[in-house]
């Protein structure tokens, strides 16, 4: 009968490198619309100053690209998500003696708030560009919005942390104290 | 099992240099058509002001050297579907550690062509659109559209055959690290 910390160990390593490579393609078909978009569609758009019916191409081109991009990206949140569980399992697995529920539980919040700012910032990178391209009110909504939601989640992440790292230091001062 | 590897290595090696020299042909082909097309006669006629029959010459040129430059790239088209599946088959070749099946060898393919036609078909838009531009300002317009929605699905149709095999070497690579785990844990 393996233990909960093995059994834990082989669903998060089975996790994590299935996740890995979806999400590295996701991404970088991502990355290759909005280099195909930013580069070569909408900067030729421009230069020939396209339009249908007295809408610009460029910024018709800018909408599908950032749909794309966004499907792509939605796509990939459910990858990270699975990441951030399986390397909270391998954290709660390495911190401490035993895994609980409510440890792995509190470490998945902690690292799933992490990685989504860390996406959330590296996302507005490319949409920015491309929202202020069709509307720049749009852009500044979604900035401000963006910004909200990172804070709330950091919010979020530490007061997770300070839970485990609390129930971790009152450990050691139960074991100091039995010496 | 090493004899399909060879086979199919030495099948891949075969089609690319058959199919690389026939592009080269080809594409130099339409290009020399779009330098003349576009920047000799087209300026010529612009500049002397040539009409027939009330019609200016110039959109027609352009309509002429537009259908001359699809002829030849539909060529090319063909050459960059078979570069695509050789370079899939080299692809799983050698990822597939001498392993390899048919379902592979047809996602990288596949993976290879969508990537391969986006970048073409992005190429070609730029000669293009200058010409079609020529012809008429709104059919541009759409064509442009058009392309750009179909290098997405080009591109989603590459990350879909990826993503199923990555998904498998993936399963393999932790199959292989949750195993190696298992052998120290017994010693």
């Amino acid at each position: 009968m393996p233990s909960k910390k093995a059994t834990m160990f082989c669903e998060a390593m089975r996790e994590f490198w299935d996740s890995i490579p979806k999400l590295v393609v996701n991404l970088g078909t991502a990355y290759l619309i909005y280099l195909f978009g930013m580069n070569a569609f909408i900067p030729l758009a421009d230069s020939l100053g396209l339009t249908i019916g007295g809408l610009a191409v460029s910024q018709v081109t800018s909408v599908v690209v950032l749909c794309a991009m966004a499907l792509l990206v939605y796509r990939s949140l459910s990858e990270l998500r699975d990441i951030a569980e399986a390397l909270a399992k391998f954290l709660a697995v390495q911190v401490g003696e035993d895994v609980t529920d409510e440890e792995v539980e509190d470490y998945r919040t902690a690292i799933r708030g992490l990685i989504t700012v860390g996406a959330i910032v590296i996302a507005l990178y490319f949409f920015l560009g491309m929202l202020r391209g069709i509307n720049v009110v749009v852009a500044g909504v979604v900035y401000i919005i963006a910004v909200l939601y990172c804070i709330m989640l950091l919010l979020r992440t530490g007061s997770a942390l300070e839970r485990e790292i609390g129930a971790w230091a009152e450990e050691k001062a139960r074991r100091l104290d039995s010496k | 099992m090493a004899d399909l590897t060879a086979k199919t290595y030495a099948e891949a090696m075969r089609e690319i240099f058959d199919s690389v020299p026939k592009l080269v042909v080809n594409l130099l082909t339409a290009f020399l058509i779009y330098i003349f097309g576009n920047k000799v006669f087209t300026t010529i006629s612009a500049r002397l002001g040539l009409t027939i029959a009330g019609i200016q010459v110039v959109p027609l040129i352009n309509a002429v050297v537009l259908l001359s430059m699809i002829y030849f790239v539909y060529k090319c088209f063909g050459e960059i579907r078979d570069i695509a599946e050789s370079f899939g088959k080299l692809i799983a070749v050698n990822i597939g550690g001498g392993v390899m099946d048919e379902s592979e060898v047809k996602d990288y393919s596949s993976a290879m062509r969508g990537i391969l036609y986006a970048i073409a078909l992005t190429a070609l838009s730029y000669f293009f659109m200058d010409v079609l531009n020529g012809v008429h300002g709104m059919l541009a317009g759409l064509a442009m559209v058009l392309i750009v929605i179909m290098v997405i699905l080009l591109l989603f149709q590459s990350v879909n055959a990826l993503n199923r095999q990555f998904t498998a070497l993936g399963k393999q690579a932790a199959d292989q690290i949750l195993a190696e785990a298992e052998k120290s844990a017994k010693k």
